[in-house]
């Protein structure tokens, strides 16, 4: 009996050996995926580290006096933050273009010069960038502090006795009492920085495993927050408060719904996300049946008839688009009804977006029938494309949390691109074109069109090369 | 030498449904047809035999339009294959050795499909899917998933998807691989029949009592080339062939067999008469009739 087992092990493991597939399946791809999940994360190959990622975070500087340029430069010299100087970054955060944008209010630099309290910087955040604002708080919190300190501390006094609920009468001692001990705040402000360094990076490291309970944290956000707003007891935490204390006023931006309900940037994510990947994997799936009608003889049975010719490629790709239509009307749906996804918002502009999908999504996986010579050297190379794709490109977490190669490594893919137009119409509400308040997706449609195109010349140039005069 | 007029060579040509001058195809550095003629004329059904890897295959996709060659000129009833494909596929069927069937879909599906593909519509369309489904013995299972059918039926469907068209020339590459002798008969029965009706037929197999019985005559090739050429009479005469063979006597039909033994034995020759030896293939069909078996594959779970 063992004698036999043994026997029979030995067959299966000569099968398996020369089962390339099964051996891509069992070695290559687990290895592949690893190394991208790892340094997606934030490890680094032979125990190196990767470098840090960079949150894109945009400064307007309505000020232009010595003090706010001096403000703008301590920003930038933040290694954890891509810094642009720009007009209009409010509509760059509510475009998902930026994670964050900084404002710095006229009068700001003759404030602080004369010693009074300046206007609040406005810090305008995307809750659907959690992480990444996050950590942006974490690393402005120092650099803040010590720019506007010095015309501060009437304010910060005032603010803490205010907070701490003190009877009127008391507070002038005790904000004597606290000014006294003023210089020794900012040692441990010294303390806090490098406490926020430490959280920063912490916060960063751990970004890819929150990203997956993102979703029920964002639906708790409103539309539009103040990050010091009291919580459901009244009370407000100090980490909650510092940015109060340091002037920074913090505006969380999500659009608000026609229909009144809170917007879900999880939600949103998951159902763009399976939108884009699910859907992948099926259409190149069904457009390996060319594979499999040309391995069972039927393709060159439907040569043979004087009408298929060409029309056979361009029959696949009209059935598979329109598999790709059910396949989202079904998806979309269920999400309306069962997690108040916004499809009715902008249902054109999901309409176009979920056809340019379909049709680049279909040309794909024609590429892919007409790249391979057999169906399980195209699944083996498939899974492992779609894979690598979706994790670049956003659909298995953020790209923002993702080091900044990838990101841009994310954009040579469709995925990415149709992120952008499924994600921004669901948790932006963006439309199709540009409005004065908010951009459109017309950029994502455009790219994934002609990139479907080119993919679809590519595979009927396979397909005549390759299956024709073959 | 008189060079042939060119009405006369226009003629000859009208009368020759394929043509083929010093063929050449080569895949990689294997050589698979190599410098191959060959004349098929109007309604003459030519068996090509060979062994595998002989070329045969190659030869039927290079006529069929699949395949383009690399060298040599090629006409099929006029036309070039590699140029004229829409208009030579309208007119020719091919039978391919596998069973290219769609085996998700029913029979009557499966033929509607290759019908309409073949420029069939409306009554017309109906008309021959019908002709097929008989033709094949499956109009009671015109409705069944070709999946559930057994070897012969789908063999038998895989020929009639070939013919819907009603197609001048036929390619029939080894139409009975696989099959039980019952299907194998009825298959063959539908072969001679169209065969009958005037459609040129070129027939592959490795069957040779099959060639014998419908070819009027047959090309043996090997290695991408034709060794011998003719009809059953000329290549028994072929001198290598009669070499291999052992002598008889052959007798007018008709002929007293008792009485020609009994002389054969006055003159001291060993002679009696027994019955002709029939083919296992006619034992087993007179043993188990040559009704269709129609059993699907399915098994009971």
């Amino acid at each position: 009996m063992i004698q036999t087992a043994l026997t029979l092990l030995r067959k299966d493991l000569r099968l398996f050996a020369r089962d390339r597939t099964a051996l891509f399946f069992l070695l290559v791809l687990p290895v592949g995926l690893g190394a991208i999940m790892g340094t997606a994360m934030g490890g680094g190959m032979m125990g190196g580290g990767s470098k840090a990622r960079k949150i894109a975070i945009a400064v307007e500087d309505l000020d232009r006096t010595p003090r706010s340029q001096e403000l703008v430069e301590a920003v930038r010299s933040i290694e954890e933050l891509r810094v642009e100087v720009t007009a209009g970054v409010r509509r760059l955060v509510a475009d998902g273009d930026r994670a964050g944008g900084l404002v710095i209010p006229a009068g700001y630099g003759d404030a602080l010069s004369s010693g009074s309290a300046p206007p609040d910087l406005v810090l305008y955040r995307d809750p659907a960038k959690q992480i990444a604002s996050q950590v942006m708080v974490f690393q402005l919190s120092p650099v803040l502090f010590q720019q506007t300190a010095k015309g501060l501390g009437s304010r910060m006094m005032g603010r803490v006795t205010e907070l701490m609920d003190l009877p009127e009468a008391s507070r002038g001692a005790i904000t004597k009492e606290l000014i006294g001990s003023y210089l020794r705040v900012e040692d441990i402000m010294d303390g806090v920085e490098a406490a926020a360094a430490e959280d920063a990076a912490e916060a960063g490291t751990e970004a890819g495993t929150e990203a997956g309970t993102q979703a029920e944290r964002d639906d708790d956000a409103p539309p539009v927050t103040s990050a010091t707003e009291p919580d459901a007891t009244g009370e407000v935490g100090i980490m909650e408060a510092l940015p109060g204390l340091m002037g920074l006023q913090i505006e969380d931006l999500s659009p608000p719904r026609a229909d009144g309900l809170p917007r879900s940037a999880g939600a949103s994510h998951a159902f763009s996300a399976m939108a884009v990947m699910m859907l992948l994997f099926n259409l190149v799936a069904f457009a390996g049946t060319l594979l499999e009608e040309r391995a069972e003889g039927t393709l060159d049975r439907l040569r043979l008839t004087p009408q298929a010719g060409r029309a056979v490629l361009l029959g696949k790709l009209l059935v598979t688009m329109l598999l790709a239509i059910v396949q989202l009307v079904v998806l979309f749906t269920f999400g309306a009804l069962a997690f108040r996804v916004p499809v009715m918002e902008h249902l054109p502009a999901l309409a176009a977006a979920s056809f340019a999908w379909a049709f680049a999504a279909s040309a794909l996986g024609l590429l892919f029938a007409t790249a391979c010579r057999t169906r399980k050297q195209m699944e083996g190379l498939s899974t492992l494309v779609i894979l690598v794709m979706s994790a670049v490109g956003g659909a298995w977490f953020p790209r923002e949390i993702l080091p900044e190669w990838f990101q841009t490594a994310g954009l040579v893919t469709p995925v990415a691109w149709a992120m952008d137009a499924f994600h921004g119409i669901l948790w932006y509400g963006k439309g199709v074109l540009s409005t004065p308040d908010l951009g459109g997706v017309m950029v994502p449609l455009v790219v994934l069109g002609s990139g479907g195109a080119v993919m679809l010349a590519v595979a009927f140039a396979l397909y005549q090369r390759r299956f024709e005069s073959a | 030498m008189q060079p042939i007029p060119a009405q006369v060579r226009d003629a000859e040509a009208s009368s020759h449904a394929i043509e083929v001058r010093g063929l050449q195809k080569t895949f990689g550095d294997v050589p698979a047809v190599q410098g191959l003629d060959l004349v098929v004329r109007q309604g003459e059904s030519l068996g090509l035999l060979g062994p595998n890897g002989a070329g045969k295959t190659t030869t039927l996709r290079i006529l069929s339009t699949l395949l383009r060659a690399d060298a040599g000129t090629v006409r099929v009833l006029g036309l070039d294959p590699a140029e004229d494909g829409p208009a030579l596929r309208s007119r020719i069927g091919v039978v391919p050795q596998d069973i290219a069937l769609y085996h998700g879909l029913r029979a009557e599906e499966n033929l509607s499909l290759f019908g309409e593909l073949s420029g069939l519509r409306g009554a017309r369309l109906r008309e021959r899917v019908e002709w097929g489904l008989e033709t094949a013995g499956l109009v009671e299972r015109r409705r069944s998933l070709v999946s559930e059918f057994s070897g012969g039926m789908k063999r038998r469907l895989n020929l009639v998807a070939a013919l819907l068209h009603e197609p001048e020339l036929v390619f029939l590459d080894e139409p009975t691989a696989g099959v039980d002798p019952q299907s194998r008969n009825h298959l063959f029965e539908q072969v001679e029949a169209i065969h009958r009706g005037g459609t040129t037929l070129v027939y592959t197999t490795h069957a040779m009592g099959e060639v014998e019985r419908l070819c009027d005559r047959i090309m043996i090739m090997d290695k991408g080339r034709c060794l011998a050429e003719g009809s059953l009479e000329v290549l028994r005469d072929l001198e290598e062939v009669r070499a291999g063979l052992g002598s008889g006597l052959q007798l007018e039909q008709g002929a007293d067999l008792e009485r020609v033994a009994a002389i054969l034995r006055e003159h001291g020759v060993g002679a009696e008469v027994r019955g002709a030896a029939p083919d296992l293939e006619s034992i087993f069909l007179a043993l188990t009739g040559r009704a269709l078996r129609d059993e699907s594959q399915e098994v009971p779970s």
